[in-house]
């Protein structure tokens, strides 16, 4: 009865997701991009969707939203190469430099070839087979050489990774979804800094009540930024709804 | 490669040149000029990628030449932009005579070209505008009485002495004179500091009567716009003027023929100044976020090329803002709806001087396309700018613009670079990649992310359980040794319990110290002895335990003995006695136990 059920419920899915696609086959972005959310809203972490939700808003011309939707589904999944290309191009149009020309290919590949989620499950894995190794020994008092130096060798690499990536403007990104000011401090009585673009990808450093405190590493930047003016990309509750908000 | 092959790269070659060729005309509004006006020379440029060419006006040894305006126009047919450009100067005769105005350079950045040579024919002075050669007699007589400096001099003059930046500021320079001049005099304009200078071409000449007396005057006009909050200064212009020297003849004299021809070529030249000025450039108000840098009086019109295009096909929008005041340095108005990819804008503009007023239009054509089928409706696209003349911003707003999108047509694209050779694989345009149709699920990455989530608290459980086990495995192996652990703690269990003695009474204490002895000796032998005698408990310490001497033995026999004995006679018993005894007790229980040890 159960796997009836859920027979049923993945068959609904799949024929919504059909239609969403001759929505946007037949140019009806708005209408697609309706049913991509709502898919999203009960699938949280389907890379595919968001990217299928950033065409449609890249079609609409949101192209702040696009970047936005883009950068979710990278972040779920980085190996998509369809949703990577058209990060690319989108974040060119934007003006935002989120892969350097100076840095070859390969090496993003591989910096980017697991996500955050991805690495830190290895961590886990290797600290736990590290406390095996040690329970092992302490209980059976025999050493086992192998599990315990390449658990100490996983951790640490995968530590080191995940630290590497801690610096990435995809750790915990935000994007600009109006052009506003950059403050000194936390309300709007403070020196403005510099003005940011609309569709800014910055970097979210503390998140506060009404302002939060942004960097921008390329330009040496960082200041607070009222909160209705950024988009937080990571943020555990993605706001589905459209840039309308303010 | 054939015959045909040749011909074919020939014909693409030759498409392609006359694709690219650029158009370099020149013409004046007319060939004969009296001395005393002033001619137009318009150069016009035409062609691909000229938006940056300027002509190369050489040295004109015989006119003063001065430029009077640019103006641009583009148009686009079939995706090929033309841009066509025109510049126009003013020139003015310093002498009679024919002339030639020489060819003159236009460099696109590829090549450069030539316009044609054309020639002028400057005449003598139109009769109602003549210098003062010919004068009354009571003239003459009231001029001999005034200095030279009354007769002939220059004069700068300003409309403002205050303005803000990018204000007009008309500036005159006017050179009168009541002597007769020789030749047209020649000009040596200001130098301008923290101003932009702009030439109000032509120069106005005719007549003015001062305090009585007529001058012949001469005026040039030059626009100035203030650059920055401050001071601004204009140097001292400066005329040399060649006057005729005024001598009376004598009709009488015999040398009147020739005093009289030579009097044409007797000239003197005269430098005159004009005094410097100075002019205070104010800061506009903190503009609003819209500002288009627009400093002036302007209106604003909107138009679109086709209003019932095909989703993805090109239209042309274009914007016109046009009136008086920086149309150069306008930037160009937002235009954003979601609907429509705005792909370029191309800027052209016209600058008038009318009436002596700097403005003209500036047209902004947005290449735009809609996205998707339906009605676009692009609100009225707004401009702000400083308006001169109630000194505040003002927005003004041009009617919303009605755009009803057609279904696009499958699979066709535009293509604004037409620079590419045929033969070459053309790219028509860019998009993104195009959707998943089919979604996998994200079971995967729902399930690495409860475990990543869940994996601290397995490494919590399996931490607690392996220090469970420790402490487990330490309790089983101290049950394991229990008689060795006896074995190792007999000395200081002996220890305590003769400590503990010393508090109680006799009865008891000897008792204690009994019990400890026999104790000690259990747990040494791992044998329980208490119901043995000490002869056969020596007997096994002896076997067990080789190395403890026989005199030790005996020593300890004699204390136990010695116990045994005082146990009997409680009564009689002295603490000192006791105190002795248990003295020596702990000496030789701590050599058997060394003994033993060996």
């Amino acid at each position: 009865m159960k796997f009836l059920l859920l027979y049923t419920v993945i068959l609904l899915k799949s024929q919504n997701l059909e239609e969403a696609s001759k929505l946007y086959k037949e140019n009806k972005y708005q209408e697609s991009l309706n049913i991509y959310i709502a898919a999203l809203k009960k699938e949280k972490l389907n890379p595919y969707l968001y990217y299928n939700a950033a065409n449609c808003y890249y079609k609409m011309g949101k192209q702040e939203m696009a970047l936005a939707y883009y950068i979710k589904a990278f972040i779920i999944n980085p190996r998509i190469s369809y949703n990577v290309s058209n990060l690319k191009k989108i974040s060119k149009e934007t003006g935002n430099e989120l892969f350097s020309n100076e840095i070859p290919d390969l090496l993003y590949k591989v910096y980017y070839l697991l996500s955050d989620m991805e690495i830190k499950l290895l961590i886990h894995i290797s600290l736990i087979s590290l406390i095996i190794s040690l329970s092992i020994f302490l209980l059976k008092s025999k050493f086992t050489k192998k599990l315990f130096f390449s658990s100490v060798l996983c951790t640490i690499i995968f530590s080191s990774w995940y630290l590497l990536r801690k610096n990435s403007i995809f750790y915990m990104p935000a994007i600009t979804i109006e052009e506003a000011d950059i403050f000194s401090g936390p309300n709007e009585k403070f020196t403005i800094l510099a003005t940011i673009p609309k569709a800014k990808v910055v970097t979210l450093l503390n998140k506060g009540e009404e302002f939060s405190q942004i960097g921008i590493p390329q330009q040496n930047i960082k200041g607070w930024i009222k909160n209705s003016y950024i988009f937080n990309i990571k943020e555990e509750e993605f706001k589905y709804e459209d840039s309308n908000r303010k | 490669m054939n015959l045909i092959g040749k011909i074919f790269i020939l014909l693409i070659t030759l498409v392609e040149y006359i694709n690219c060729q650029v158009v370099v005309t020149a013409w004046v509004d007319k060939k004969i000029v009296p001395i005393n006006e002033s001619f137009t020379l318009t150069i016009s440029v035409s062609g691909e990628n000229i938006s940056n060419v300027k002509p190369d006006i050489p040295n004109f040894t015989d006119f003063n030449i001065y430029q009077s305006g640019k103006s641009s126009n583009i148009s686009i047919i079939n995706g090929q932009i033309n841009t066509t450009i025109e510049f126009s100067y003013t020139l003015i005769p310093k002498r009679t005579g024919k002339f030639v105005i020489p060819k003159i350079g236009i460099f696109t950045g590829k090549e450069k070209y030539f316009t044609k040579e054309i020639e002028i024919e400057v005449t003598s002075p139109s009769i109602s505008q003549t210098q003062p050669h010919t004068k009354t007699k009571t003239q003459q007589n009231r001029n001999q009485n005034l200095s030279r400096e009354e007769l002939i001099f220059a004069k700068a003059t300003v409309d403002k002495k205050t303005a803000y930046i990018g204000e007009q500021i008309t500036l005159s320079i006017k050179f009168y004179t009541a002597l007769p001049v020789a030749s047209n005099p020649q000009y040596y304009p200001p130098n301008y500091s923290n101003l932009l200078s702009e030439e109000l071409p032509p120069i106005r000449t005719g007549t003015e009567i001062i305090n009585g007396i007529r001058y012949y005057f001469a005026e040039t006009k030059v626009a100035l716009f203030g650059i920055m909050a401050g001071k601004a200064k204009i140097s001292s212009a400066k005329i040399v003027a060649p006057i005729q020297e005024d001598t009376v003849f004598d009709p009488f004299d015999p040398n009147f023929i020739q005093k009289f021809f030579s009097q044409m070529a007797r000239t003197q030249d005269i430098t005159l100044e004009t005094k410097p000025i100075e002019i205070e450039i104010l800061d506009l108000p903190p503009p609003p976020k819209d500002f288009s840098g627009g400093v002036g009086n302007f209106f604003i019109t909107a138009k679109i090329d086709n209003s019932t295009p095909h989703a993805g096909d090109p239209i042309n929008i274009t914007v016109e803002i046009s009136g008086k005041g920086n149309v150069k340095q306008i930037n160009p108005p937002q235009i954003n709806h979601p609907s429509l990819k705005i792909y370029d804008i191309l800027s052209s503009e016209t600058n008038s001087k009318n009436n002596d007023i700097i403005g003209g239009t500036k047209k902004f054509t947005y290449i735009a396309t809609p996205l998707n089928e339906g009605s676009i409706i692009i609100d009225g696209i707004k401009f702000t700018f400083f308006n001169i003349d109630t000194k505040n911003y003002e927005t003004i707003t041009t009617h919303p613009i009605k755009i009803n999108a057609l279904k696009g047509k499958i699979g066709k694209s535009f293509d604004f670079d037409t620079t590419k050779l045929k033969s070459e694989i053309i790219t028509k345009g860019e998009d993104i990649n195009y959707i998943y149709e089919k979604i996998p699920s994200s079971t995967f990455y729902t399930l690495i992310k409860k475990i990543a989530n869940i994996s601290f608290t397995i490494q919590i459980i399996i931490i607690f359980f392996l220090i469970l086990g420790i402490s487990i495995k330490t309790k089983i192996n101290s049950l394991k040794n229990l008689p060795f652990k006896k074995y190792e703690k007999a000395y200081s269990n002996f220890e305590r319990k003769i400590n503990e003695s010393i508090k109680q009474n006799i009865e008891k204490k000897l008792s204690t110290i009994y019990e400890a002895i026999y104790d000690y000796f259990s747990d040494k032998l791992n044998e329980n002895i208490s119901h043995l005698s000490f002869g056969k408990i020596k007997n096994i310490i002896k076997e067990k335990n080789p190395s403890i001497s026989t005199d030790s033995l005996n020593e300890l026999e004699e204390i136990i003995n010695k116990i045994e004995l005082l146990n009997f006679t409680k009564t009689q018993v002295s603490d000192l006695e006791v105190k002795s005894l248990l003295e020596k007790l702990k000496t030789i229980i701590k050599k058997i136990d060394k003994e033993m040890k060996k």
